[in-house]
């Protein structure tokens, strides 16, 4: 028996198992029109999270501080003013009164269940609290030299109690870390309750905290993440990521984020994301074998190199050092696996011998030709290279346009996903075009146009 | 905006993305249709994915029902990246994960629950039931998860791992030693 007749006999059986009951699923979801859901109560949303009874709790309250007496004693002392969420892998959230004293704590995650154990918090102060969940933490292994992130969320109505609540439980932390000699890097951030945080945070079980650091990465890195992508990383790698992205864009300390388009629904974050020590990178081969590697695979050696940026990514489901280094004229870009130093995505523009009919205009009139077959790193070939211009042409017979019809053209020669790629970039009839073209045999991997 | 006008890259196998994302549309815009063709789809993979995780038939029909539930409910939040395949696992692994919370362990398959197992099911065939006998009794958690999300939706091994929130590395041992497993337990031998 073949592993594939293995896979095809379970694919067959769950076929015939998995239940076949549209009917009941219909049921429960009523047809509705646009923006009207009108879903039956489903099964789990009645087993809500601890923070979205706030708002009936608040009624609640209304009504006991109407009747007067105790009321106001009771909103003080059971009303959810704010919530404060750890996340390292381990995630949990601390439902927090108006006198900071706690009023449940809720993990998020398996791991997060760990680190509670047996500890009733309930009734204790936020502080102790913290103290006692950074000790678990420690205690169990989950921040250590190799992985020493803690993101600190404050989510609450009153920003500047927020803000308070955020600068204090930062500094205890520190100081516990500090106590324990462990190097720690902490982000913290004070967010406001918003519908968007909520279903981010329900549909990935995550808390609403690290949904907005993630968020926040999304919507402001260049790279062309998806939330669905980073919802996996440790809060060190989004550290890592995060570090990366503001290390050369100072967040002003008096700005007011808003991540999101400005709908109503964007999250809102109070104040940037604070960052204090320096995530460790322990568990990766380090920006000097990640330069090595480069370095080699371009055919260079380092004292022939000027560098540029040196950042982590993520790319293709891995942690990358994304290099930028300059030799010989050329301007080098680099991908390296943080784990295994595998060379992931390669490119290098400009610094080639330029030959006649090399396509013209843009940034490629610096790259030349490159139809010899020689690959851009000179290591990096894998199979044939049909050549820049080749490459061109298979483009402009996709689009039905001739060379003197475009402008604004640019080819450049990739090292991605283990093959090498022209990316074949131009604009012709108020279009724009990008094609992504296999060097190997000219197969067209993929292409946009854009209006 | 872009358009995207191939991708000739399929990421999901038999279950493409520009056969999904249009019945997520549908379903944003409250067709009950594009909800039913979702179902037959997908059923087969959400429901693989609740019983690697639940070990239990019943538990995991409710969860295969709850997550087409839930993606009617929240279909207008989703955001049309190309995922939609994921950002329905995504759903499934988590009501699963907090129904396994609810139980506070898992249960072991005992031979009651096993006769209870998809018992209005006619479809079952006795072979099936000795490939899901194996699948839930001679792997592990793990395992399971990896191997049923590979033969049941064609997921590829970095999709699983980003899914299930481990390294690719990991997922490609485990996927391995899963089939290994099996086919030694098919085949008549004594998986270990």
């Amino acid at each position: 028996m073949t592993e594939h007749e293995v896979e095809a006999r379970l694919r067959t059986a769950l076929d015939h198992a998995a239940p076949d009951d549209l009917e009941g699923v219909l049921a429960r979801c009523a047809p509705r029109s646009g923006n009207s859901p009108a879903p039956l109560p489903l099964e789990t949303v009645r087993r809500k999270k601890a923070r979205r009874w706030l708002p009936a709790a608040a009624a609640a309250c209304l009504v006991l501080a109407l009747a007067g007496g105790g009321g106001s004693w009771y909103v003080v002392n059971n009303t959810v003013a704010s919530v404060v969420s750890l996340d390292v892998n381990p995630s949990v959230t601390l439902n927090v009164n108006a006198k900071e004293k706690v009023l449940s704590a809720v993990p998020v995650n398996e791991d997060g269940e760990d680190i509670l154990g047996e500890m009733d918090l309930t009734g204790a102060g936020v502080d102790v609290a913290m103290n006692a969940i950074v000790g678990s933490l420690l205690q169990n292994g989950y921040v250590d030299e190799l992985a020493n992130s803690i993101l600190i969320t404050v989510e609450d109505g009153d920003a500047q109690r927020g803000a308070r609540l955020q600068q204090e439980l930062t500094e205890q932390a520190d100081a516990i870390l500090a106590s324990a000699q462990v190097n720690g890097a902490i982000l913290s951030q004070t967010i406001q309750n918003s519908q968007q945080l909520q279903e981010l945070s329900d549909t990935y079980g995550i808390t609403a905290g690290k949904a907005a650091l993630i968020q926040t990465i999304v919507d402001n890195g260049n790279s062309l993440h998806t939330f669905e992508e980073l919802v996996g990383l440790s809060i060190n790698d989004l550290n890592l990521l995060y570090t990366s992205l503001v290390s050369f864009e100072p967040a002003d300390p008096d700005e007011i984020g808003v991540i999101g388009s400005g709908d109503s629904t964007a999250v809102v974050v109070t104040a940037p994301i604070q960052s204090s020590g320096q995530a460790s990178d322990s568990a990766y081969i380090g920006v000097e074998a990640a330069q090595s590697a480069a370095f080699a695979h371009a055919g260079l050696t380092g004292d022939q190199v000027t560098m540029g940026e040196v950042d982590f990514d993520y790319e293709d489901g891995r942690m990358v050092y994304e290099l930028e280094f300059y030799a010989g004229g050329a301007e080098y870009e680099y991908d390296v696996d943080a784990s295994t130093g595998d060379i992931v995505k390669a490119s290098r523009e400009g610094g080639w011998p330029a030959q006649s009919g090399a396509p013209s205009g843009g940034e490629s009139t610096s790259g030349g030709s490159g139809s010899s077959g020689q690959s851009a790193g000179g290591t990096a070939g894998s199979g044939g290279d049909i050549g820049e211009q080749a490459a061109l042409n298979i483009a402009l017979s996709h689009a039905g346009v001739s060379q003197d019809q475009v402008y604004e053209l640019e080819v450049q020669r990739d090292w991605d996903d283990g093959r090498l790629e022209y990316e074949v970039e131009f604009k012709a009839g108020g279009w724009e075009y990008e094609y992504t073209i296999a060097a190997a045999d000219g197969a067209i991997l993929d292409y946009e146009r854009d209006d | 905006m872009l358009t995207v006008l191939a991708a000739l890259q399929t990421q999901y196998g038999a279950l493409q993305p520009e056969d999904l994302e249009p019945l997520m549309a549908g379903l944003a815009a409250g067709d009950q249709e594009a909800l039913g063709q979702l179902y037959r789809r997908t059923r087969t993979t959400v429901y693989g994915l609740a019983l690697s995780i639940l070990r239990h038939g019943h538990d995991a029909e409710d969860v295969t029902q709850d997550t087409f539930v839930r993606a009617w409910e929240k279909a207008e939040q989703y955001r049309p990246q190309g995922t939609p395949m994921a950002w329905l696992l995504a759903i499934t692994r988590n009501l699963a994960l907090m129904k396994l919370r609810e139980r506070s362990r898992t249960r072991d398959l005992s031979p009651e629950d096993w006769e209870s197992f998809a018992i209005d099911s006619h479809d079952v065939t006795a072979e099936d039931r000795t490939v899901l006998a194996a699948a839930l009794s001679k792997l592990s958690d793990e395992e399971r998860q990896v191997v049923m999300l590979h033969a049941s939706a064609g997921l590829k091994h970095r999709e699983i791992a980003q899914l299930l929130e481990m390294p690719l590395s990991t997922v490609l041992s485990k996927y391995r030693r899963a089939l290994a497993k099996l086919k030694q337990t098919l085949e008549g031998g004594d998986a270990t």
